[in-house]
């Protein structure tokens, strides 16, 4: 039987479906074992996949269906899938072969990966594509085709005499008939843990700051630069805003006044313009209402939780410096209200 | 809508947005933050320059094999992805699984609290 955690969206799912009559479309992506509330595995992603690879050829799903009745029907009814004329005859194979009712004789991800067609089109495709070709899949298909580069290979192979665990990572990453994505679920799942934790807030170090305002506001980086362009020019400082940075704040006072402007916390995305993730930010919240400091409401998102506590502690201790001791206790207990908010 | 209902639609956002906040994958929207307000629950995502692969077929009416293919075999390896990490999507759709080539952070993504409600996140990104 489901368990509580499988069976959360589904239950939700169906109130939707019995509380509102504008909820179509899905039905049509509804595979036979939640129609007929059976319990369900992987298997209902397959169908789905397989609907979506009809739709995306043929322009329209293979079961269309305006309410739960409908749909019973056809499915009770369903004998063979329809195809148009213009359909090939390894498509057919491969969608049929996705969209039985019965869950277990439906294909599996890998088996679906490994297909006739997708091998066929991968061939026709490995040519002119850029994006694919870097991927592991794509080599492998290049060192089939041309003999050649099978050689060269196998000659790098022996002059670097590269250590196992390199070799398969560069060849077979993007494999997934591979039996380590199989296997291991868990190793996977901690690698993209670290990953995920580990670029927090900008290195300062790195010089990436440069990107993150407009050059149309001219900003200083140190109090003396600072300083100096206010002795040598008697401009104008209206404009200029001048920006302190410690181990992980960056703050952004106001010209003359130093009067703090607002402070801003960085998360590091890696594709992203950094001074667009910035200013977009901001707009946002500006439009919300929300004052200051956006990540400090942030509840669900664990990534800045950690640097973001210790932060918080060495601001209190500085202020308050006889009250050291008590100081330190309101930071574990910010710490455990921050570990109960990620609980809930 | 009843306060139970209320509670189950706000606890099932929850849910997901904690699933959500945890994957990394090239084809998968990625999840940058999320807060409440009252009574919404905003979620920033990944901004989909080109709008989603429902659109996209509406225009073309059908793809070609090879297009079909590129957007196919990136869903699967979304998939593949997912249940790796024993995640199951269960609300896979065209209209889900849109959005193209973008890195700019321009939607938020407002779940009202006894509206509606459709809209889940989890899309999948595809590149051209």
């Amino acid at each position: 039987m489901k368990t509580s955690k499988e069976r959360g969206f589904n239950d939700f799912f169906n109130f939707l479906i019995s509380s509102r009559s504008t909820f179509c479309g899905t039905y049509e992506y509804m595979s036979p074992e939640v129609v007929f509330k059976k319990p369900y595995n992987a298997n209902i992603d397959v169908w789905s996949l397989g609907i979506l690879l009809y739709e995306l050829i043929t322009g329209g799903s293979p079961f269309r269906a305006k309410n739960l009745q409908d749909i019973t029907l056809k499915f009770k009814n369903h004998k063979d899938l329809l195809f148009p004329d213009y359909v090939p005859h390894d498509l057919r194979n491969l969608i049929s072969g996705i969209l039985k009712m019965n869950p277990e004789q439906r294909l599996t991800i890998p088996q679906i990966l490994t297909h006739k067609w997708m091998k066929k089109i991968s061939l026709i495709k490995g040519n002119n594509n850029e994006h694919e070709s870097v991927n592991g899949n794509n080599m492998m298909i290049l060192k089939e085709k041309n003999p050649k580069i099978l050689e060269i290979h196998k000659i790098i192979e022996r002059k670097f005499q590269l250590p196992e665990q390199i070799r398969t990572k560069t060849s077979e990453i993007n494999d997934f008939t591979d039996q380590r994505f199989v296997t291991s679920p868990k190793k996977s799942i901690e690698l993209s843990i670290t990953r995920i934790r580990k670029p927090i807030f900008f290195d300062i170090r790195k010089k990436t700051e440069i990107n993150l305002m407009d050059s149309t506001n001219s900003i200083y980086y140190n109090k003396t630069e600072y300083n100096k362009y206010r002795n040598s020019n008697n401009t104008n400082l209206s404009n200029t805003s001048f920006l302190n940075k410690t181990n992980n704040e960056i703050s952004v006072f106001k010209s003359i006044d130093n009067s703090k402007k607002h402070r801003i916390f960085l998360k590091e995305t890696n594709e992203a313009n950094p001074g667009k993730v910035l200013k977009t930010m901001e707009n946002l919240m500006s439009q919300l209402n929300v004052v200051q400091d956006p990540f400090i409401d942030l509840k669900s998102n664990h990534k800045l939780s950690k640097n973001k506590i210790q932060f918080e502690e060495i601001k209190k201790t500085k202020i308050d410096p006889n009250k050291g001791l008590k100081s330190t206790f309101e930071g574990i207990k910010y710490r455990e209200k921050k570990e109960n908010l990620h609980k809930i | 809508m009843n306060e139970l209902e209320c509670e189950a639609e706000i606890q099932s956002i929850k849910r997901e947005i904690r699933v959500h906040s945890k994957l990394n994958h090239s084809h998968i929207i990625k999840f940058f933050h999320s807060f409440q307000k009252d009574n919404t629950i905003t979620m920033v995502l990944e901004y989909a320059e080109k709008g989603n692969l429902y659109t996209y077929l509406k225009k073309k009416k059908r793809l070609s094999e090879c297009e079909a293919y590129t957007f196919f075999s990136q869903t699967l390896k979304a998939v593949s992805f997912l249940h790796e990490k024993d995640i199951l999507h269960r609300d896979l759709k065209v209209k889900l699984s849109k959005s193209f080539n973008s890195f700019s952070l321009k939607k938020a993504r407002k779940f009202v609290v006894g509206q509606k409600l459709f809209n889940k996140a989890l899309r999948f990104r595809m590149v051209l």
